[in-house]
């Protein structure tokens, strides 16, 4: 069997963690070396247009904001990732059937579950609730950036019939940023006139890192993370695979600040006893003392957070003399996704060294999407992958959900055998 | 290479790589402030008294014009070095014998004005003394007429002998003199002022003997009175015409008003001289004057005491620690003996007062116990009660506050819209303006240009106002007026009060008010910055 060379791009939601090049046997001799970076960012509502608007900085009016409101409970996810990644063959485990590989990430992941009247609340102000009073759901959200070193193996085990390749790793894993919060419920009240306001907070959890830094590489907290897969293929074309990826701890250092909320607060403006008195720290009293009264606990301590794990099982059909793949796969990261997600994709080489691949999927965090790349494999062992999973936010004012785009550069290189 | 170092770069540019920050317009409304605001708060709570019939009434009271008399001051510090030198032929001193010295006289220059006897609160004595004798010395120094519990002050020393050619051996000593009792006629019981020092040298048993020259420098004794604080002091005042220069009191609670015109019903002022010196005061009021710094406007008090002699009694004195009981005079200045409603009329913020005081215009007739408790000094206050019924035409209460904000803290809004609204049982309308100030105070643009606040309407048959008016009022605060507010240093809040034309007097009771609340609906912009 011949494996097919553009099947990398196929995985790219997940070719930059652990899984080998395994499709490249005619280069085994060589190791490979790689760049792979993809941002990713998907709403329930949110539209492509407007994510790639906010991306670069736009300022919204109210008639934008008025336009992406979300009429049910809201999701949003993003991603940002760049890794590095070294492959090479590995002479200690198996004589040459192993491969080893060491790689750099740095990922910016965040995800929000957030009530409609929520979302509303802040993109539009609380003026256009006047009068009313929102019951708002529970909702979750966190803001996460740490960087990962890994080592993983990876091996191909041949039968008669068909081929399992396995490949599993350890990372270990410096955080840099964390944000995260918890609400088990409120409501939010404004007066018809603007006379007062009432916030009601059900146990808001408030989490964050080491406030005073979140630069890159920022010793905020260490874990460790696992990533491992186990694909099936077999000569008559069929291939079932299943991985697993960012399974791990994060441990925040006692830097970390947890702070708890629990109160109904009223607010009707700063209470001046006397007018001929005004002073600075009359205010500044008030609104310490609300500060207090809302907070239940304020404490540093270290804490830990769950890494944003992501299975997926997939079965593909090799087809055209293994110059195309049709493949079906679940994806479920429970962190970033209220439901799985389902996709179905096709991928092609074509002549010469181009190769091209479609999908379609649904669930997740926005209700339906399309994928598309491009590569190309440019000679000299250079290749280039292009892809984005939010092919329909291309279009302006479609009915895209999300925003991404990613590629990957590959160079095979030559490496002596340990 | 170059593919590589390609490489490198486009990995550390992702790493490094972060979205650019975005940010959102919003509507919102919520409440600024709220408050009460009362003629007690506006002119400060003591300051306003409440009669049985619920009238407000304004009091005043300040110390119109304190005396101090410079007798006191002449006497806090005194300092006397005196050297010590032989002015008779070359003579042997031998060990053991005394040299009689004469006494140093410690002189307090206390002007117009004969002390003989003083207690003493507090207060320091430092004595210094070296010698330039080279034989070990012995020294005996007191000041025998001042004393605690029949001790005089005083100390015995030695001091080692004098290598020529190094500086003079010294010898210090401090007492402190709370509790003393100084008797200031001296060693002969027949001065005043003075006090005298004793000092008794000798060379020590052992010494070889002494030859002295004629003019050859013995001792220096360095003695100083630092920080006098006498609880009182006993003497004879001698006649004399104070010089007092005109004096003006501030008056804080008037300071925040001001009006075109304004007219009370009725005030009544007490003048109080109250006399606790020790000795008979001769008092002639020359002016006494209201004064509005702001325009520099001046009305002078009419009435009989004005160029008058008034003569105040010696205060009573029963000796030792007590204090004297002052002799109070009172004078009342009213509408009826003067024109003191036009003297208030004028707002003063402060009171000027002109006075000549003569002290013992009649010379020494109480044989020297005149006195004088540094304490409680003569003065002359001022009490006024003025009810709060009045007409008035543009009062207004102004007040400068420092602008604290930010531009931070208000860059986010875009435009807003403010209401104030409330109710108000105040019996005249209120008329509001803002000013915002630069750094030098000046007006840059105004923030609330005249809005208007209704009066609350009386009861014809009382008068009183019972039912609460309601008003609501919007202001407009476009962009432009935000961008004023970054150059802002200091607001200036104006309120002035008109009452209603053609009516009688407004009688200010004690359960009007004015509620108000302010309330914004503004455009603000939201950044989404990690």
């Amino acid at each position: 069997m011949n494996p097919i060379p553009f099947l990398f791009p196929l995985f790219g939601w997940f070719g930059n963690q652990a899984r080998p090049d395994f499709f490249h046997d005619r280069y085994s001799s060589q190791g490979q070396i790689s760049l792979h970076s993809e941002g990713n960012f998907e709403s329930s509502h949110l539209n492509g247009w407007f994510v790639s608007q906010a991306l670069i900085g736009k300022s919204f009016s109210q008639a934008d904001m008025l336009s992406v409101q979300a009429d049910q409970q809201g999701y949003a996810s993003g991603r940002w990732e760049t890794a590095f990644r070294y492959w090479g063959l590995d002479s200690a485990f198996g004589g040459g059937q192993w491969r080893h590989s060491l790689g750099f990430s740095n990922s910016w992941i965040g995800y929000a579950s957030y009530d409609a009247d929520l979302f509303g609340l802040i993109s539009r102000g609380n003026a256009p609730y006047a009068g009313q009073t929102l019951d708002l759901n529970a909702g979750s959200g966190f803001l996460t950036n740490y960087q990962t070193i890994d080592f993983s193996l990876a091996r191909a085990f041949s039968r008669t019939n068909s081929t399992w390749f396995l490949s599993f790793g350890l990372g270990f894993v410096n955080g840099s940023f964390f944000r995260d919060a918890q609400m088990q419920g409120g409501s939010f009240f404004t007066h018809p006139e603007g006379d007062e306001l009432r916030l009601g907070m059900d146990r808001v959890q408030l989490r964050a890192s080491d406030p005073s830094g979140s630069a890159f590489l920022y010793p905020a907290g260490l874990g460790f993370s696992f990533r491992g897969s186990l694909e099936y293929q077999h000569k008559n074309g069929h291939v079932v695979s299943f991985s697993v990826q960012d399974a791990g701890l994060m441990f925040w250092n006692r830097q970390a600040q947890a702070i708890e909320l629990d109160s109904e607060l009223v607010w009707s403006g700063f209470a001046v006893p006397n007018i001929a008195e005004v002073g600075e720290t009359l205010f500044q009293e008030q609104l310490d003392s609300i500060g207090s009264n809302l907070i239940v606990s304020d404490v540093r301590r270290s804490f830990e957070s769950v890494l944003p794990v992501g299975i997926r099982l997939g079965y593909g059909r090799r087809l055209f003399q293994n110059k195309a793949l049709l493949q079906a796969q679940v994806h479920y990261a429970p962190h970033l996704m209220p439901i799985p997600e389902v996709e179905l994709a096709f991928y092609y080489l074509g002549k010469g060294r181009l190769n091209a691949g479609i999908s379609a999927s649904g669930g997740g965090v926005c209700l339906w999407k399309v994928g598309l790349n491009v590569g190309v494999d440019a000679g000299r062992g250079w290749a280039f992958q292009f892809f984005t999973r939010n092919a329909e936010s291309i279009w302006p004012n479609a009915a895209g959900r999300g925003l991404s785009a990613g590629f990957q550069v590959s160079k095979r290189i030559l490496i002596p055998k340990l | 290479m170059k593919k590589h170092i390609l490489f490198l770069g486009i990995l550390v540019g992702l790493l490094a790589c972060n979205p650019s920050e975005t940010d959102w317009d919003v509507e919102a409304l919520a409440p600024i402030m709220h408050s009460r605001m009362t003629l007690q708060n506006l002119v400060g709570d003591s300051s306003v008294a409440v009669d049985p019939d619920g009238q407000l009434v304004l009091e005043i009271q300040g110390n119109a014009l304190p005396i101090n008399l410079d007798t006191l001051s002449a006497f806090r510090t005194l300092a006397v070095n005196d050297t010590f030198y032989w002015d008779y032929p070359a003579i042997t001193i031998y060990p053991g014998i005394d040299m009689q010295l004469p006494p140093i006289y410690m002189n307090f220059m206390v002007p117009n004005a004969e002390m003989v006897e003083a207690l003493m609160e507090g207060g320091r004595i430092d004595v210094a003394v070296s010698s330039s004798i080279p034989r070990k010395m012995n020294f005996k120094y007191s000041i025998p007429m001042a004393r605690l519990n029949g001790q005089a002050i005083g100390f015995s020393g030695s001091l080692a002998a004098w290598v020529p050619g190094q500086n003079p051996v010294a010898l210090s000593r401090s007492f402190d003199l709370a509790g003393h009792r100084l008797d200031l006629r001296g060693l002969d019981l027949k001065g005043s002022n003075r006090l005298e020092i004793l000092v008794l040298p000798s060379i020590a048993a052992g010494e070889a003997p002494l030859n002295v020259q004629q003019g050859q420098a013995l001792f220096t004794i360095a003695t100083q009175f630092k920080d006098m604080d006498p609880l009182w002091l006993r003497g004879a005042f001698l006649p004399q015409e104070l010089s007092i220069p005109a004096s003006l009191t501030r008056i804080p609670e008037l300071s925040k008003l001001s009006a075109d015109a304004v007219q009370f019903e009725q005030a009544r002022v007490v003048l109080r001289l109250e006399n606790t010196l020790g000795a008979e005061l001769k008092v002639r009021p020359r002016r006494f004057w209201a004064e509005r710094s702001e325009s520099g406007l001046q009305v002078d008090l009419q009435h009989d005491i004005i160029n008058k002699n008034l003569w105040i009694d010696r205060a009573v004195w029963t000796g030792g620690g007590a204090a004297p009981t002052p002799k109070t005079y009172t004078y009342e200045i009213n509408n009826q003996n003067s024109n003191i409603l036009d003297f208030l009329s004028a707002l003063p913020d402060e009171i000027g007062v002109e006075v000549d005081v003569s002290i013992n215009p009649l010379g020494n007739t109480a044989g020297f116990m005149d006195f004088i408790y540094p304490d409680a000094l003569p003065k002359f206050s001022i009490d006024a009660r003025l009810p709060m019924k009045f007409s008035a035409q543009n009062l207004a209460f102004t007040d400068t506050v420092a602008w604290t904000l930010k531009e931070s803290d208000y860059k986010a809004l875009n435009n807003a819209t403010l209401w104030l609204k409330g109710e108000t049982l105040f019996p005249f309308e209120t008329r509001l303006l803002i000013e915002l100030l630069d750094a030098n105070r000046q007006v840059l643009d105004t923030l609330i240009q005249n809005l208007i606040v209704p009066a609350g309407q009386p009861n014809p048959n009382t008068g009183i106002v019972e039912q609460a008016v309601a008003f609501n009022q919007s202001i407009e605060v476009s962009e432009a007026k935000l961008g004023v507010l970054k150059q802002t240093a200091f607001v200036k809040l104006k309120a002035f009060l008109n009452t209603p034309p053609g009516t009688n007097l407004v009688s200010m009771k004690s359960h009007y008010y004015m509620d108000f609340r302010l309330v914004a609906r503004a455009g603000v912009n939201i950044g989404f910055n990690r």
